[in-house]
């Protein structure tokens, strides 16, 4: 038993989506239209009246389907259908990544979320620059971390001391993967800090 | 972290996916381009021929006609079944074992999670850098064919003060698995997770000093 390549195996589930949902939900779509076919199979095999259509009557229907439905409807529905295709080809084909990332450490497998890295850089830049906790905001996207910084009407701030706080604050993390922090300073400031 | 079968999931959704995209691709373009929906009408209506060749086939007693008409109702219910597999491969895997040993003289003996949450929850006690903690156990795959194996796996989560620094908490974290570790008495599996929940937005801000 390999504890790294368990590590590794159970941190890529913790920071990407199983798509369950998607799953389940499309699972209860199938599960309705299965159940639908088959009922009306049976009716139709039973000789009962059909509950909205029996598959013969379906399949016919189906078979004219350019005659019976105007253009403008074949293409909504058609365009709907090939939407919700493309959805689920997409779920399946991309990553779903979801918002947190791994640390590095020695045993344990360790996950942070994005939100309490863009937390901390935001306090730290804060302190560094002497600035209220809303003239920071920080967004953690795939491998930047974008900081804008609003700062008081009058008083100059140093982007590169602040630049240094947030890398700083980066490198203590210790993540598996680079985060370049990115320090965008507004120029309108805020007044009466 | 459950037991959830992804590879499955992607598959299934790929398929269902690649069936309704050109599906729908079609029923639009047989609208706006008049010989593809004459394509349609031919292509649909010699199937539905064939389909009438076939049920003759194999004559069936009156009510049934042909033995062909019993996979109309064969099918979907076949289709039913396998959606009813795949909603239930959704999750599981949960389990209150944080750990278990089997020894055939002493007996079995297992540790509750519930206590191991008990003692984490004691050790965060009047700590500033975390609001909130919880642990959960779950074992991993393949725990069917040899139960024996397969230790459960921990699962951390550790809610961060706002403005917190994630690598105080993870120092933390690890002080708490070698803890863990101790006591059990053994090395287990433990993922962490340094998050930020709802309790991190009650709490107030991480303060200086």
């Amino acid at each position: 038993m390999n504890q790294a390549r368990t590590n590794r195996r159970i941190i890529r589930r913790e920071t990407h989506s199983s798509r369950a949902g998607l799953s389940a939900l499309t699972a209860v779509l199938v599960l309705a239209a299965c159940l639908w076919l088959g009922t009306e199979s049976i009716l139709s095999l039973l000789g009962q009246p059909a509950m909205l259509a029996s598959p013969g009557m379906t399949a016919s229907l189906i078979a004219r389907v350019p005659e019976a439905v105007t253009p403008a409807g074949m293409v909504a529905g058609g365009a709907a259908v090939a939407l919700a295709g493309a959805v689920l080809l997409l779920a399946a084909v991309t990553g779903g990544r979801r918002g947190r990332r791994a640390m590095h450490s020695d045993g344990s497998a360790l996950v942070v979320d994005d939100e309490a890295i863009a937390a901390a850089i935001s306090r730290r830049v804060r302190l560094a620059a002497n600035l209220a906790p809303e003239q920071v905001a920080t967004a953690v996207t795939r491998n930047r971390a974008l900081v804008s910084v609003r700062p008081t009407s009058g008083i100059t701030v140093d982007p590169e001391a602040l630049t240094a706080a947030a890398t700083d604050e980066v490198a203590a993390l210790r993540l598996r993967k680079a985060l370049a922090p990115h320090v965008r300073i507004a120029t309108k400031g805020a007044v009466g800090r | 972290m459950n037991n959830t079968n992804r590879a499955l999931n992607r598959i299934l959704l790929a398929i269902t996916g690649l069936a309704l995209l050109p599906a729908g691709v079609l029923a639009a373009g047989a609208a706006l381009v008049p010989a593809l929906a004459e394509q349609w009408t031919t292509v649909t209506s010699g199937l539905l021929e064939r389909w009438r060749h076939l049920l003759a086939t194999a004559p069936a007693p009156d009510p049934l006609g042909s033995w062909w008409a019993l996979a109309v109702p064969a099918l979907p219910l076949l289709g039913a079944v396998a959606s009813v597999v795949w909603l239930t491969r959704q999750g599981g895997g949960r389990t209150g074992t944080a750990a278990l040993a089997q020894d055939p003289e002493l007996g079995d003996t297992a540790v509750d999670v519930s206590y191991l949450a008990a003692a984490v929850e004691e050790a965060l006690e009047g700590n500033r850098a975390v609001v909130g903690s919880s642990l959960t156990a779950w074992r991993g795959r393949g725990n069917r064919r040899n139960k024996r194996n397969t230790s459960p796996k921990l699962r951390l989560t550790l809610q961060a003060r706002k403005g917190a620094s994630p690598r105080e908490v993870a120092d933390l974290a690890e002080g708490l698995v070698s803890g863990i570790d101790a006591l059990l008495g053994h090395r287990s599996t433990v993922l962490v997770r340094i998050g930020s929940g709802p309790r991190t937005k009650l709490a107030r801000a991480h303060r200086p000093g």
